[in-house]
């Protein structure tokens, strides 16, 4: 129990110290801005986005009703941006957890082990990094069908390896460290070796590249989106820009474009600040080197 | 005159966190025949000080206050150009590790020569020629002008740092730690050779290190710095004989020696303080066995004793 | 085995295979070799504090390691009280590291940067399972931090290594290794990255560990000085070999080899009035020992070289009493 307590503490002086940092006060205001759009969808004036309107509201620029204006089906933008989020996070953070959990463990055991695993390992890792990303997005998409798990799959498919390669440079670096050894000389096992003393050292570097993955990830989605490959049940933001671009009517209709195109870089950008201000303050002795 | 009068330096490193004081008020001189030696821990501030002397200080750190006057010119607000000429000719530095500071994919040679041809109007023969010249002055054979730094041992390559720096006869040669981390036959070696030059070319050295021993061999007078500042000056034999301040006697009770009766050696409590904060009055004070109330709240000034300069409220 | 001999080693070798490129490996097939450690043979006793002192290249350092099989040697036995270490499998060595550990030489990289103190001296409880529950693994951890005088233990429980001194984290080094309540320690240049007025603090504590719990030491440097304080016996190794080994007092004194008084003239004297003599040694420290010692390996630098010690390389062999020297003119 008391142990439970001791740790909300530490997460708690974490999430204090990461709001003194000006991109991590930057980046936690953007993602909890989205983060609010995506959990009270419901409640903030918005409708069924996918829902089909009248006739005589097709097309209509930003007014009180419809505060972003409507698509060529009369389809509420405002609404499809706020649940658009849902999406765009969804797909983020599921593609970056995935991602870094293959990459790292990979990097960790080819790294730490060395010889013919390394090998073994690196060689998968080369042969999926030959393979180029949005080609092989795009065919995948296309022979998995289009659904928002296949997205998180095929996305997750062509961004593990560099991190692998990532998580492995470092790893190689640590290695050599006196502190291992000296672990080593206590009787340290192998696995206590990679999991409880190299891990957490490489975990900033996880983190940044977990950040990299849901930037990565959103984008990604977006661009499958737009080429028709995505969900169409659900209105992604790239799915409104595919919508725009189909309807012929984009450069008629900057209402419809820039909302979703707008939120891509915002929260792109939050993550990014997010990101460099998280993997400071995990560096031990921060508080103190802030003079805090 | 001095050939080297520094007055008053103060050199800051503004953080985010706040200012830390590496150098707070020094001052000593250096006449045109002696060595003095710098001695310190880490921390105590003396690479900072003599990167000033090449006006190397960048930022964050910043030279607040004082006067570095060599040759009767205060370095300090001399123009960017002079500067330039001053260095390697007027003064020379070999720095720590200097190893690493040699071009590996340039010959020694041609590096002695680079320096030459830099500040004095002579053909590219004839400093190559004069670059020979120096290797042999060091005691590496002039034939191995055409070889690479990685062909050369750690003490090799000191030796090589040596003939840069004085290949175009400086009237000041800085040596910081240029025999640190280097096995002690080699080291022994570099010392008689920079004894030996010093006297050949009548060269003042500035000799920056942690090691007393080293000290002993080589310089004639030694400043001792403590947390950013200078606590005693002495005459090297006087300094060893009688040290006053409590921090160097607690330095040189602390060290070893090979030869005579085996003394016993006591350790210094606590640790070098953080700059960024230094203790109030005498910065040495949380360490030191004669504390009294004064040293918490003033800081000492320089008073004469036994011809020793010495910051201390021992002293009246 | 003698009753107070903690620590036995028989011509311990270890040799790192030269690599080769391909252009090399043509014109030459056979396998080149780095003799790091070449024919090593010494006992420790209890309670000793012996020193390995020598240059850079001279294989202290990897001696130290090839002991506790943190290298494997290439051949030669070494026994601890009697059990023979280097052939132990992997899960008998494991509960023999109890027994026979190190520290290390550069207290920064020692210390695993995002582990707080406490933790670090956790893992070394929990991997022997040294305690049980909780409570008990806290009290053994405040032990050993009092031990190694990082007091208030409440001030350093939490704090991670790169709010330490020098000083503090090689108490904490040593800390790690004293809950295991060694018998054998091999101390690896461990006061060579410290300021000086933090040195002798470290010594300090060593010895009195030796003193309250029988601890013997391996202690390896470059530096004689400090080695005369702390050591007992002293070993001078030249690339590879023990040339000399003799009390400590002696080595300082008497030094019989040729290397060794050219090591002890060497050493810079803190004090102003003596006067550096003229090194009786010439040239350097060759850079890759790699060659076959068919004579004596100190021959090409040795002032006092004779035909004699070209015929052979010269074994230790005793000149005084508990003194020996590998060299053919000592007497």
């Amino acid at each position: 129990m008391l142990g439970f307590i001791r740790e909300l503490e530490r997460v708690k002086g974490f999430f204090q110290l990461l709001l003194t940092n000006k991109m991590g006060l930057a980046g936690l205001s953007i993602f909890a801005l989205f983060a609010i759009a995506a959990l009270f969808a419901p409640f903030l004036h918005t409708v069924d986005p996918s829902k089909v309107g009248t006739v005589e509201n097709i097309l209509l620029s930003p007014c009180r009703q419809f505060w972003f204006g409507t698509d060529d089906l009369a389809r509420d933008i405002w609404s499809q941006v706020i649940y658009g989020s849902r999406i765009s996070l969804t797909i983020g953070f599921l593609t970056a957890a995935l991602t870094i959990f293959v990459g790292s463990l990979v990097g960790l055991i080819a790294g730490f082990r060395g010889g013919k695993i390394e090998e073994l390992l690196m060689r998968i890792v080369d042969f999926f990094m030959m393979l180029p990303e949005l080609p092989l997005m795009i065919v995948l998409s296309a022979v998995l069908g289009p659904s928002i798990w296949n997205i998180i799959f095929v996305v997750s498919i062509v961004s593990w390896p560099s991190t692998a390669r990532v998580i492995r440079s470092q790893v190689l670096s640590l290695k050599e460290r006196a502190f291992i050894e000296a672990s080593r000389c206590i009787g340290a096992s192998d696995s206590l070796l990679i999991f409880g003393e190299i891990m957490p050292n490489v975990v900033p570097l996880m983190f940044a590249q977990a950040v990299l993955m849901v930037t990565w990830a959103i984008y990604a989605e977006a661009v499958l989106a737009f080429l028709g490959l995505g969900d169409p049940l659900t209105i992604s933001w790239g799915m409104m820009l595919h919508f725009a671009f189909e309807s012929g009517v984009m450069s008629r209709a900057p209402w419809w474009v820039v909302p979703p195109v707008a939120s891509i870089v915002i929260l792109i950008l939050g993550f990014t600040f997010l990101g460099t201000a998280v993997s400071d303050v995990l560096k031990p002795g921060y508080r103190e080197t802030r003079g805090l | 005159m001095a050939l080297l009068e520094v007055e008053n330096l103060k050199i800051y490193y503004f953080t985010r966190a706040g200012a830390v004081k590496a150098v707070d008020d020094v001052s000593f001189t250096v006449d045109r025949d002696e060595t003095l030696g710098l001695i310190g821990e880490s921390g105590c501030g003396k690479t900072t000080m003599v990167f000033a002397l090449m006006r190397f200080v960048t930022p964050p750190g910043r030279i607040v206050e004082g006067k570095i006057i060599f040759d009767g010119n205060d370095i300090i607000i001399m123009g960017d150009k002079e500067m330039r000429l001053l260095r390697g000719k007027g003064i020379a530095m070999v720095f720590q590790s200097a190893q690493n500071a040699l071009n590996p994919v340039m010959t020694v040679g041609k590096q002695i020569a680079e320096v030459i041809l830099q500040h004095e109007g002579v053909t590219k023969e004839e400093a190559w020629e004069k670059a020979k010249k120096q290797l042999e002055s060091v005691g590496i054979s002039g034939e191995r002008a055409k070889s690479y730094p990685h062909e050369f041992s750690g003490g090799m390559k000191q030796r090589v740092m040596i003939a840069i720096a004085t290949a175009c006869n400086p009237r000041l040669l800085i040596l910081d730690e240029p025999v640190t981390g280097l096995d002690v036959i080699v080291q022994r070696q570099l010392l008689t050779l920079i004894n030996s030059l010093r006297a050949k070319l009548q060269l003042p050295i500035i000799f920056i290190t942690h090691d007393l021993s080293v000290i002993a061999e080589t310089c004639d007078k030694v400043a001792v710095m403590y947390a950013g500042k200078i606590v005693e000056q002495a005459s090297t034999v006087s300094l060893y004989k009688n040290p006053v301040h409590p921090y160097s006697q607690a330095l040189i009770r602390a060290y070893p020696s090979i030869k005579g009766k085996k003394r016993e050696l006591r350790s210094i409590p606590g640790a070098p303080p953080r700059l960024i904060n230094p203790p109030s009055g005498c910065r040495f004070h949380p360490r030191c066995l004669y504390v009294m109330n004064i040293c918490r709240e003033e800081e000492p000034t320089f008073r004469e004793k036994d011809g020793h300069l010495v910051a201390c409220h021992l002293i009246r | 085995m003698k009753k107070d001999e903690v620590l036995r080693v028989e011509s311990l070798k270890k040799y790192f295979p030269v690599r080769k490129s391909l252009f090399e490996f043509a014109s030459s097939r056979k396998e080149e070799y780095v003799r790091a450690v070449d024919d090593v043979s010494f006992t420790v006793r209890e309670g000793e504090v012996l020193g390995f002192v020598g240059e850079s290249g001279c294989g202290k350092t990897t001696m130290g390691r090839t002991i506790l099989r943190l290298i494997e040697p290439t051949s030669g036995r070494v026994y601890y009280e009697g059990i023979e270490v280097t052939s132990l499998d992997r899960r008998r060595l494991k509960s023999l590291r109890r027994k026979m550990q190190m520290i290390f030489q550069d207290p920064h990289g020692s210390l695993n940067p995002r582990r707080t103190v406490a933790d670090i001296l956790r893992q070394t409880v929990k991997i022997h399972r040294l305690a049980d529950g909780k409570t008990e693994e806290d009290e053994l951890i405040k032990n050993t931090l009092e031990e190694v005088e990082l007091k208030p233990t409440e001030e350093f429980w939490n704090r991670y290594p790169i709010l330490l001194s020098g000083g503090q984290r090689q108490r904490v080094g040593i800390g790690r290794v004293l809950i295991l309540q060694p018998k054998l320690v091999v101390a690896d240049e461990p006061i060579s990255m410290l300021d000086v007025s933090v040195r002798i603090g470290i010594l300090e504590l060593l010895l009195r560990l030796r003193d309250k719990f029988g601890i013997s030491f391996i202690y390896i440097t470059h530096d004689l000085a400090t080695a005369r304080y702390v050591c007992d016996r002293i070993a001078i190794m030249y690339l590879g070999k023990i040339i000399e080994i003799a009390p400590t007092e002696d080595i300082i004194n008497k030094p019989l080899h040729p290397y060794t008084q050219a090591l002890v003239s060497a050493v810079p004297v803190p004090d102003p009035t003596v006067k550096m003599h003229e090194l009786p040694i010439k040239g350097y420290v060759p850079l890759i020992p790699a060659e076959v010692f068919s004579s004596c390996r100190f021959y090409p630098r040795c002032p006092y070289a004779v035909k004699k010690c070209h015929e052979g390389e010269p074994s230790l062999v005793e000149v005084g009493h508990d003194h020996y020297v590998a060299c053919s003119k000592a007497k």
